[in-house]
């Protein structure tokens, strides 16, 4: 039997490469940390958090994992994961009655009907892969693996050994009938049926199936009251030999599940939770290639903020980013308004996603494997902290310049703003400088205009929208300033009344 | 069961959509005055004509469909009341048989109430389907013949009778429940049964034991009330079938009773046009684009003032750009709202104020109206009216008609002209028909010299001493100042008049 070791670490995932774990401090700056919960709020598997922390190192796991997103990207697939995710969710729920109940006629069948639903599942898993024939190498290993598994003597013997039983236990019917405090249980006979009479007679006056009055909520605890028991005791003696096997297919079935679907299920969960969210925000998303050094990005948008805006249906604006030859520092300038602030996070989300083998939220990206993402946002300062707040600032620069290489990404929000003007633009510069000979490429937004024209390796970025417009939120950066535009012409476009824009419109 | 008396029967629900700007079509088009002449009085008829004729039709079919039963409801408006008051009875008879409202789920009790609910409503269809096959002979429409049939077909006496005596079977007898091992070895797939005989039936070969026995003791209350839990689920589907089957046939009665309602709504404001002596007649609606109208008034002038409404004749069929200048005061709003009015009315099947109306179908009628100044006003004035045309342009697919009136009036000609040029030539390419009333000269008179083969002009008409006709005519825009000509026929008369030396 092959075997099949992770959906998210590939076949090797003892020794699977990855790159620095994500920082607290960095998730929060980046709002990787809004992302993780919007993502994993409500998932119950555990150690997705982990996951999400974990950026990898390794460009062709990456590409694993951007596999199997594709393959969940078709409909069928999707299903397929989500119906094995629930059907295996009843079977644990089954076995968990099966500990817990006092009657031991139900146990017994609580722990048949898990043994059901955990075949079911795997069986349906293996049927539907074979069909839908998945691309991925990871959904590929996955389905050799269940055909193995499902082959093995044992295995299978077990599961027809289920099949039987259930189909036998699924043709019993009995009928209870009161004689005052007298309870008789008997064979079911054929007795004309006014359940099934009535609907019919009543058919032309009731509902389509799915307009019927919901049903009155079934009783779902899973133990019985004295008389149902008394009831199935009656049952069981009108079947004696029925509840023997019963009763004997615990003792000798009593652990089924494979440890390696258990896992898949849980870790496949994180890409669906991931799609889950992407689905829901009004942004569209791409495929990362992976590069050496150069970025180039079309219309990203923040994931956080995306999410944020899903019930108001805001309007947001994507943004291009761009670093190819010599270019390593975008320099961010322009009125204080919050665009700038969110385009530095934007770019910190795309490398982690990116090397989460996410999908991210832009129309095209194509992007380096970063070490490690650095960010260095203004904070609040500690309370207990005994430094001053720029030696805070320096310490944290300091640590980030040894600790980067040409690898690494570098997020720099606003620093040394507590300075004054002159000595910001000394340390400004010279930690710019410093960035630059590492190599490194970073993002540097800055109230500092000097700083955008600095060295041919810095790309100067300004805002580039009118901050009146309430109909958009975040803002377009432009690498030069706007040009001036008639003040109709700019007034029909901050409304969409353009030519083009009604053009569009009436395309849609 | 569905009525179907304003959509054709699709196998499908057809739901009235709400327009996204109907609040601005109303405040636009004065909708309100002609909800209320086919309300009469009457909120429920209100409510349904506000409903209906906001939720245009698209399909030059379903138009006819409709058109043909409101003829069939002109011939016969004794029919149509009878059946709204019928419907209207029935439909709020007492309701709530079902899980609604119930703290204590009680099968059985569901089952007694909706015996007694269904027999009462058997009888009211009944009559129903007595009092439209009397009339049958004399309908012609499909949506009503159609009708006729249904209920002929559905509520034949054999299948009422048939009804009521399974009605009292379930009334009188015991209960015995069969039930399958469902998870959990716990019951599941309840039937209820007759009582009589279950018990005593001839053993089947084969089986070793039959029947096993149990006993709960008096005192053991918790088991008695769990043996009628039991029991109540056999029963619970049986009393759900039941109750659902009330609901539906109450639902069949309010159904009719809201679209027998809108027929009743169109007889009543057919009644006060005709008392008036203004014409009506049946539209043509078309899959062309433009219009053709023959002495079109305005329905909502119509139903507001005593003095005879002036209508217009015009022939713009095939145009997709209908630009209309001249004077203030001289019927250019009264003009646009006439036509508008009658887009909406004949894409809900209604007749127009008019001797003949032919239109293309719209995908969406929308207006851009000058609006009062808002003093709460936080942006600028220009910024407001542009944020309101963006909104409705970007509402607008192609096929659809909009109607401007007076826009862009709040910045300079200029500056007008610039923004609304190319936005006129953008909907226009894209497939929208739009009526454009303005005073800017620059942007019409552009236009015009463009000579787009499917544009229009008209311009209001005057006689020869300048006083308005209040009807318009094919011109091209002209460059006069209209106010000018306001001025020298409200003042100059005056200045005349006071510097005439008193008697």
């Amino acid at each position: 039997m092959t075997c099949f070791a992770s959906i998210l670490f590939g076949p090797n995932p003892d020794t699977a490469r990855v790159a620095h774990r994500l920082d607290s401090d960095v998730a929060a700056d980046l709002h990787l940390d809004r992302i993780r919960v919007a993502m994993l709020a409500d998932t119950t598997a555990v150690g997705l958090d982990e996951v999400f922390d974990t950026p990898l190192g390794d460009p062709d796991l990456v590409v694993y994992r951007q596999e199997v997103f594709h393959d969940l990207e078709h409909h069928d697939v999707a299903a397929l994961i989500d119906t094995f995710a629930d059907t295996l969710a009843s079977a644990r729920t089954c076995l968990d009655n099966a500990g817990r109940v006092p009657h031991s006629g139900q146990r017994d069948r609580w722990h048949l009907d898990a043994a059901d639903s955990y075949f079911r599942a795997v069986t349906a898993l293996h049927a539907g892969l074979t069909a839908t024939m998945p691309a991925s190498r990871g959904l590929r290993q996955l389905c050799d693996y269940l055909g193995g598994y499902l082959a093995d003597p044992t295995v299978r013997d077990r599961a027809e050994h289920t099949r039987a039983l259930m189909t036998e236990l699924d043709a019993v019917r009995y009928t209870v009938h009161a004689d005052d405090a007298t309870v008789t249980v008997a064979g079911y006979r054929d007795q004309p049926d006014y359940t099934t009479g009535t609907r019919a007679a009543f058919a032309r006056f009731r509902p389509e199936p799915d307009h019927t009055t919901p049903r009155a909520p079934e009783a779902d605890w899973a133990d019985m009251n004295h008389i149902e028991e008394q009831v199935l005791d009656a049952v069981a003696t009108l079947y004696p030999q029925l509840f023997a096997r019963l009763t004997a297919f615990r003792r000798e079935h009593p652990h089924f599940l494979d440890p390696a679907l258990i896992r898949f299920d849980r870790e496949i969960r994180f890409y669906r939770a991931y799609q889950h969210l992407a689905d829901t925000v009004g942004a569209r998303f791409c495929y990362p290639d992976l590069t050496d050094r150069d970025i180039h990005v079309q219309q990203a948008v923040d994931l956080a903020l995306a999410h944020t805006l899903t019930e108001s249906r805001q309007h947001l604006v994507g943004n291009d980013i761009h670093l190819s030859g010599r270019e390593r520092v975008l320099v961010v300038t322009g009125p204080n308004n919050g665009g700038k602030t969110t385009f530095a996070r934007t770019v910190g989300q795309l490398a982690h996603l990116a090397a989460l083998g996410c999908p991210v939220p832009a129309v095209t990206a194509a992007l380096p494997l970063p070490d490690r993402v650095f960010t260095h946002f203004e904070r609040r300062e500690h309370l207990a902290g005994l430094r001053g707040k720029l030696d805070d600032e320096l310490v944290r620069i300091h640590d980030i310049l040894t600790g980067a290489t040409h690898r690494s990404l570098i997020v720099m929000n606003e620093s040394f703003a507590s300075t004054t003007t002159d000595d910001a633009l000394l340390i400004g510069t010279d930690v710019l400088h410093r960035i630059i000979d590492l190599g490194a490429a970073a993002v540097f937004v800055t109230f500092l205009d000097e700083l955008a024209a600095l060295d041919e390796a810095t790309v100067s970025l300004v805002a580039d929208t009118d901050p009146n417009d309430p109909t958009v939120r975040a803002y377009r950066l432009r690498r030069r300033s706007a040009d001036g535009r008639a003040y109709a012409d700019a007034v029909a476009a901050k409304y969409h009344l353009a030519y083009t824009d009604i053009t569009r419109s009436l395309q849609r | 069961m569905k009525p179907h008396l304003l959509h054709p029967d699709r196998g499908t629900d057809t739901p009235l959509v709400v327009p996204a700007d109907r609040d601005t079509l109303e405040e636009d088009l004065d909708l309100t005055v002609i909800y209320d002449a086919m309300a009469a009085g009457d909120p429920f008829l209100r409510n349904i004509a506000r409903a209906v004729l906001t939720a245009s039709l698209v399909d030059p079919a379903d138009i006819a469909y409709r058109q043909h039963i409101l003829a069939d409801a002109l011939a016969n408006p004794e029919l149509v009341r009878t059946i709204y008051t019928l419907a209207t009875d029935a439909a709020e008879g007492p309701r709530h048989g079902s899980y609604a409202g119930l703290t204590f789920h009680d099968p059985a009790a569901i089952l007694h109430r909706s015996l007694a609910r269904l027999d009462l409503l058997l009888d009211r269809l009944h009559d129903l389907r007595a009092l439209v096959d009397t009339h049958r002979d004399r309908l012609t429409s499909h949506g009503m013949t159609g009708l006729c049939t249904m209920l002929a077909d559905q509520l034949d006496d054999t299948y009422l009778t048939g009804l009521h005596t399974r009605l009292a079977e379930l009334a009188t007898t015991g209960t015995v429940v069969s039930a399958a091992l469902g998870a959990g070895n716990k019951a599941t797939d309840y039937h209820l049964h007759p009582a009589d005989g279950a018990t005593h039936r001839r053993h089947l070969p084969g089986t070793a034991r039959h029947t096993v026995n149990f006993h709960i003791p008096d005192s053991d209350d918790e088991g008695h009330r769990a043996l009628t839990r039991l029991l109540g689920h056999g029963i619970d589907p049986v009393a759900t079938a039941l109750a659902e089957s009330a609901d539906n046939m109450q639902g069949f009665l309010a159904r009719l009773r809201a679209e027998i309602a809108f027929y009743l709504g169109c007889l009543n404001l057919h009644h006060t046009l005709t008392d008036s002596g203004v014409p009506t007649a049946f539209p043509t609606p078309t899959c062309d684009s433009g219009f053709t109208c023959g002495d079109l008034r305005d329905l909502g002038l119509c139903l507001t003032t005593d003095t005879p409404v002036i209508g217009n004749t015009i022939d713009a069929g095939h145009k997709t750009l209908i630009m209309v200048t001249g004077t203030n005061s001289g019927g250019k709003s009264t003009f646009l709202r006439s036509l508008a009015t009658a887009q909406i009315l004949m894409q809900a099947g209604v007749f127009v104020p008019a001797n003949a109306f032919t239109s293309g179908i719209s995908h969406g009628i929308h207006t851009h109206y000058k609006r009062e100044e808002d003093p709460t006003l936080r942006h600028g004035k220009l910024d407001e009216e542009l944020a309101r045309l963006a909104d409705t342009i970007h509402r607008t697919v192609p096929g659809a008609l909009l109607l401007c009136n007076e826009s862009l009036t709040t910045t300079n000609e200029r500056e007008a002209t610039r923004i609304a040029g190319p936005i006129l030539d953008a909907l226009t390419a894209g497939g929208v028909t739009v009526v454009f009333n303005t005073h800017l000269y620059n942007l019409a008179h552009q236009r015009h010299t463009q000579h787009h083969p499917n544009d229009l002009f008209l311009r209001t008409r005057t006689t020869p001493d300048n006083v308005p006709t209040y009807q318009l005519t094919p011109a091209p825009p002209e460059p006069t100042g209209h106010a000018h000509d306001t001025y020298q026929r409200v003042l100059s008369a005056r200045w005349t008049q006071a510097l005439e030396p008193t008697p």
